[in-house]
């Protein structure tokens, strides 16, 4: 399980690298927004594997809070986006 | 290592192999629009396997009322945040095509 669970984190940590490499280098800002979202879910995939591998389900609330509060810098980004902007 | 252990364990390189698929497209993909389709995806599959994985680590009623929770708020938010990026994308491409 622990090999798992090192698999998976590698995973996870390669994806995040290039979500992040898209928030320096994304042209608009939504693209920034964007890559903000996919890095909150794989931190949130993260702390479910440990939760998952390890069998510490303290961290649940973690999950939660992410998933209701993560889209709400996206959402209102994309609200106040001005019209032909960058 | 038991049959739910096993499961687990698939559950969870599966979720692992989409959040790469998604960081791929990040960088991979041209269009904003295109960028927003790719990420969507494993946003909620993703997290949907790794609570998948979680439940089969411990298949209690008790574990499996917050991960529900947690399941339908992440699949209302995604898609919220995905109509509102793709509005805004869509605007500014009008706008920018009509100025040109």
């Amino acid at each position: 399980m622990t090999t798992v669970y090192l698999v998976t984190m590698a995973l996870l940590a390669v994806g995040a690298a290039a979500a992040l490499y898209r928030l320096g280098r994304g042209p608009t800002t939504l693209d920034r927004a964007v890559s903000l979202d996919v890095i909150t879910s794989l931190a949130m995939c993260g702390a479910g594997a440990y939760a998952a591998v390890y069998g510490d389900y303290s961290d649940v609330p973690i999950l939660l809070v992410l998933a209701l509060l993560g889209f709400v810098g996206t959402v209102s980004l994309a609200h106040f986006f001005p019209e032909g902007g960058k | 290592m038991s049959l739910m252990d096993v499961a687990a364990a698939v559950c969870l390189l599966a979720g692992a192999v989409l959040a790469l698929s998604a960081g791929w497209g990040m960088v991979r993909f041209r269009s904003t629009l295109d960028r927003m389709h790719v990420a969507t995806k494993p946003q909620v599959l993703c997290v949907l396997l790794v609570l998948l994985a979680m439940w089969f680590r411990n298949p209690t009623w008790a574990t499996a009322g917050p991960l529900i929770i947690v399941a339908v708020a992440q699949i209302i938010t995604v898609s919220v945040a995905a109509y509102v990026v793709a509005r805004a994308d869509y605007r500014r491409s009008k706008a920018g095509s009509d100025a040109s």
